[in-house]
C-alpha cells in the first residue's frame, strides 16, 4: 500500500511533464495503419527511400521510408481506428503554435503522403544508399534527401512511427469511437 | 497508517515460502486447489505485471526492415521493458518471499514505460503494470497476515486459524474472489479495493492536463474525412476527384472541351456529354471513332479548324490534331523534317545520344553509351518516369544541356545522363514513378502534385526523352524552330505529353504544390 503512494505521485509529475512536453516520450507504433495530421512540418535533415514494413499479419507490405533528423510539427494529430469496430484512439498536440510538438530522429514508415511541400538543397533520384541521412535504405533503389523540408497541411497515412525523443506538448489522448485525424 | 502496521511484520521472513499455506486435508477439488495455490502467492500482482508486459510489447513493436540503425535505445526499451515486466510477474509467483523486490522493481518498469515505450502501451500496460506491482508489494501471506489481523482487528480464532479461505465461507465469498483480484480476505480485500481505486483515480487526475476522455471525439476538432479515401491508389480512377492532378492530362481538358466543341449538337449539361461523344464519335469518320474513348469527338468539319489554330499545342487539341493528322500522312518534307531534327540532336547532344522514331510520329532520345564528361558528385539508382503537362522553362532558357556520365547502381557502375541545367523551371501536373525492389517484388512510389517547381541552380538529370509528336505538321515546325536556333531538347522537353525518364533532379529549392505520394507494388 505504501507503494502507491510514490508510484503515483511520480506518474503524475512524469505525465504533467510530458505534456508540457518537458519530459521527453519515445514512440513506437506499427503493425497497424494510422493516420497523421499536421498543419505544418518543419524539418531538417530529410530523406526518403523505399522499405517494408510487416502489418498485423505479419505480411509484409511496400512503405515510403521517410526519415526526419529534427522536426517540429504544429496542431499534430495521430489517429488509429480497430478495424470493424467503431473504437480508436486519438492523439492530439502542440495544438500551441508558440509550443509545437518536437521530435528528433523521426522515421516513419507511410504509404500514403499529401500536403504542399518546400525543400531546400535537394537531390531527387539519388540511390537509398547514399542519402545524407543516419538512416539509409538499400542499394539500387530511388531514393531523394534534402537539408531542409516544410510540409504544410500534412496528411499522411502510416504504418509505423518511431522517435528517439518526442515532445509532445499540449497532449490530449482520449479513445475516441473511430473518429479519425481526416 | 494501519497499512504500515501490517506491513511492518510482513517484512521478516514467512514460513509459506517453503509450506505454502498449512493446508488442512479439506479441499479436494481443482478449484480449490487453485485457490490454495493462489493464496499463498500474489497471484493477482504477478499476472497484472505479465499483462502488462504483453501490452507493451504489442504496442511498441517497430517492424520494419532496414532498420538495423534506427534499433537504439528505443528499439532496446520496447524489447526489454515487457520482457522484463513478464518476468517479474512469473518470479513474484514463484518466490513470493521477494515479492517487495520484485514488485518495486515492477512498479519502476511500469512508471518508465510511459517514456521509453509508445506512452506505457498508451496508458494501459502501465496501469497494469502499477497496479500489478502494488498488489504484489502489499500481498502478505495468510499465516502472517492472520496474526497481524488477529493482533489487530478481532477475528475470531475459528477463522484466522482456517488458512484456507474458501471452504467455510464459500458460499459468500467466491463470487467476489473469482472477480476480483482480492481474494485474501474480506478486511483486506477492502483495502484493496480503496488502494486501487485510489491509484485509477490519481492516474486519471495525473492526465487531468492531457484529459483521458473516454468519450466520442467531437468532430469539429477532427479533421473531415476525404470523400474518397484510397490510400494504395487501387481506385485512382474512380477516386480522381478535382483536386488531384491526374496522371495523363486527357480526361479534364476534354471534359471542359466536349460541350463547346459540340455545343450545336449538345444540349445536355456536362454529365451527358459522355455520352453524347459517343454518339458523335459514331457519325464522324472511321479515324475519329478511335478518338470516341477520349469523349472528344471533333466533327469532321470542325478538325481542321482545330489543327488550324493548335498552334500553342494545347492538350486537349493535341490530342484532337493527333488522330486527325493520322489521315494526310507520308509528306515528303516529313522525311526531311526527320532528318534534319536527328541531325540537330546530334549536333546539341554530340555522338553520345541516340535517336530513334517509333511508331507515328513518337521520338526517343536515349543516352545508351558511356561517353560523357564524368561527374561523381550524386550517385544514381534506377530512374524513375516522369511525366508532366508541359514543362515551363523560363524565358531565358535552358542555361547547359550536357552530357554526362555518373555513378549508378543499376544497370553497370557509370551510365551516360542528360544534365539540364536551368535557374528556374515549372513542371505543372507532376506525375512521377519510382521504382524499387522489395525482396524481389517490384513497387515504389507514385508521386503527383498540381505543380513542382525548382529553383536555385537546378539540374535535372535525363536518362531519356519519349515524345509523341502531334502530327506531321509538326515535323516541319520543329524544324522550323531548329533552324531558328531553338535547342531541339527543350522543345522535345516543352511538348505535351513527353515522358522523361528522369534519374534525378538537384535544386537549391523546391516546391511541390498540393502533392499526393503514394506507395504501389506489382
Amino acid at each position: 500500500m505504501l507503494a502507491a503512494v510514490p508510484t503515483v505521485a511520480v506518474i503524475g509529475v512524469l505525465m504533467g511533464g510530458v505534456a508540457q512536453g518537458a519530459v521527453p516520450v519515445s514512440m513506437a507504433i506499427s503493425g497497424q495503419q494510422f493516420k497523421i495530421a499536421a498543419d505544418k512540418l518543419d524539418g531538417t535533415g530529410f530523406s526518403q527511400y523505399a522499405g517494408e514494413s510487416k502489418d498485423a499479419d505479419g505480411k509484409s507490405r511496400p512503405v515510403a521510408i521517410a526519415n526526419i533528423k529534427d522536426a517540429t510539427l504544429h496542431n499534430l494529430c495521430q489517429s488509429v481506428k480497430v478495424p470493424g469496430m467503431p473504437l480508436g484512439l486519438l492523439i492530439s498536440a502542440g495544438t500551441n503554435p508558440k509550443n509545437p510538438v518536437k521530435a528528433t530522429d523521426l522515421q516513419i514508415g507511410m504509404s500514403d503522403l499529401r500536403g504542399t511541400a518546400q525543400f531546400n538543397q535537394i537531390r531527387i533520384g539519388v540511390d537509398a544508399s547514399t542519402v545524407k541521412t543516419k538512416a539509409h535504405g538499400s542499394k539500387g533503389d530511388f531514393a531523394m534527401d534534402s537539408d531542409a523540408i516544410t510540409i504544410d497541411d500534412l496528411k499522411q497515412v502510416s504504418t509505423s512511427t518511431s522517435a528517439a525523443v518526442f515532445k509532445l506538448t499540449d497532449l490530449h489522448l482520449k479513445i475516441s469511437d473511430g473518429t479519425e485525424c481526416f | 497508517m494501519s497499512d504500515e502496521n501490517t506491513s511492518i511484520p510482513e517484512a521478516s521472513p514467512e514460513p509459506s515460502a517453503s509450506s505454502p499455506a498449512p493446508t488442512p486435508e479439506v479441499p479436494a477439488t481443482r478449484r480449490q486447489r487453485f485457490a490454495a495455490w493462489r493464496a499463498a502467492r500474489p497471484f493477482w500482482g504477478g499476472t497484472l505485471a505479465i499483462l502488462s508486459g504483453v501490452v507493451l510489447w504489442f504496442s511498441g513493436r517497430l517492424q520494419i526492415d532496414n532498420f538495423e540503425i534506427q534499433l537504439g535505445i528505443e528499439g532496446m526499451q520496447s524489447t526489454l521493458l515487457p520482457v522484463a515486466l513478464v518476468l517479474l510477474g512469473v518470479l513474484v509467483m514463484t518466490q513470493p518471499q521477494f515479492r517487495v523486490f520484485y514488485g518495486v522493481i515492477t512498479l519502476a518498469i511500469a512508471v518508465y514505460s510511459l517514456l521509453g515505450v509508445n506512452l506505457g502501451g498508451f496508458g494501459v500496460g502501465m496501469i497494469l503494470g502499477v497496479v500489478g506491482g502494488i498488489l504484489a508489494v502489499s500481498w502478505m501471506p495468510r499465516s502472517a497476515e492472520a496474526e497481524g489481523t488477529a493482533s489487530s482487528t478481532d477475528e475470531t480464532p475459528a477463522a484466522a486459524s482456517a488458512a484456507v479461505p474458501a471452504d467455510p465461507r464459500d458460499g459468500q465469498d467466491v463470487s467476489l474472489a473469482e472477480i476480483l483480484p482480492f481474494d485474501d480476505e474480506p478486511a483486506r480485500g477492502g483495502r484493496h479495493v480503496a488502494v486501487v481505486a485510489a491509484v485509477a483515480v490519481l492516474a486519471v487526475a495525473g492526465t487531468g492536463t492531457t484529459a483521458v476522455e473516454a468519450a466520442a471525439a467531437p468532430a469539429a476538432q477532427v479533421r473531415t474525412a476525404s470523400d474518397c479515401w484510397d490510400p494504395l491508389g487501387w481506385l485512382e480512377w474512380a477516386c480522381g476527384s478535382d483536386d488531384e492532378a491526374e496522371p495523363t492530362p486527357s480526361p479534364s481538358p476534354s471534359a471542359t472541351d466536349g460541350p463547346g466543341d459540340s455545343g450545336g449538337t449538345d444540349d445536355g449539361d456536362d454529365a451527358t456529354a459522355g455520352s453524347d461523344a459517343g454518339v458523335a464519335g459514331g457519325d464522324a469518320s472511321a479515324d475519329d471513332a478511335t478518338a470516341g474513348e477520349d469523349a472528344d469527338p471533333p466533327t469532321p468539319g470542325q478538325a481542321p479548324e482545330d489543327a488550324a489554330t493548335d498552334e500553342d499545342a494545347t492538350d486537349a487539341d493535341g490530342k484532337d490534331s493527333d488522330k486527325d493528322g493520322k489521315a494526310e500522312e507520308d509528306t515528303p518534307a516529313e522525311e526531311q523534317a526527320q532528318d534534319d531534327v536527328e541531325k540537330e540532336f546530334k549536333l546539341e547532344l554530340g555522338p553520345c545520344a541516340r535517336i530513334t522514331f517509333g511508331g507515328e510520329y513518337d521520338i526517343n532520345v536515349s543516352l545508351p553509351g558511356d561517353c560523357g564528361k564524368r561527374e561523381d558528385a550524386n550517385v544514381f539508382s534506377i530512374d524513375g518516369e516522369l511525366e508532366t503537362r508541359d514543362l515551363q522553362l523560363p524565358l531565358t532558357g535552358i542555361n547547359g544541356i550536357d552530357v554526362v556520365n555518373v555513378p549508378v547502381t543499376n544497370d553497370g557502375p557509370r551510365r551516360d545522363a542528360l544534365r539540364i541545367d536551368v535557374d528556374y523551371v515549372k513542371v505543372p501536373g507532376f506525375w512521377l514513378k519510382t521504382y524499387a525492389d522489395n525482396n524481389g517484388k517490384v513497387g515504389g512510389t507514385l508521386t503527383d502534385a498540381d505543380y513542382v517547381s525548382m529553383e536555385g541552380d537546378a539540374q535535372m538529370y535525363i536518362s531519356s526523352i519519349h515524345a509523341d509528336l502531334p502530327d506531321g505538321d509538326d515535323w516541319a515546325e520543329l524544324g522550323e524552330k531548329i533552324a531558328a536556333g531553338a535547342s531541339p531538347v527543350e522543345i522535345l522537353l516543352g511538348l505535351t505529353d513527353a515522358r522523361i525518364g528522369l534519374m534525378g533532379a538537384t535544386s537549391d529549392k523546391q516546391v511541390w504544390s498540393g502533392f499526393r505520394e503514394q506507395v504501389w507494388e506489382e
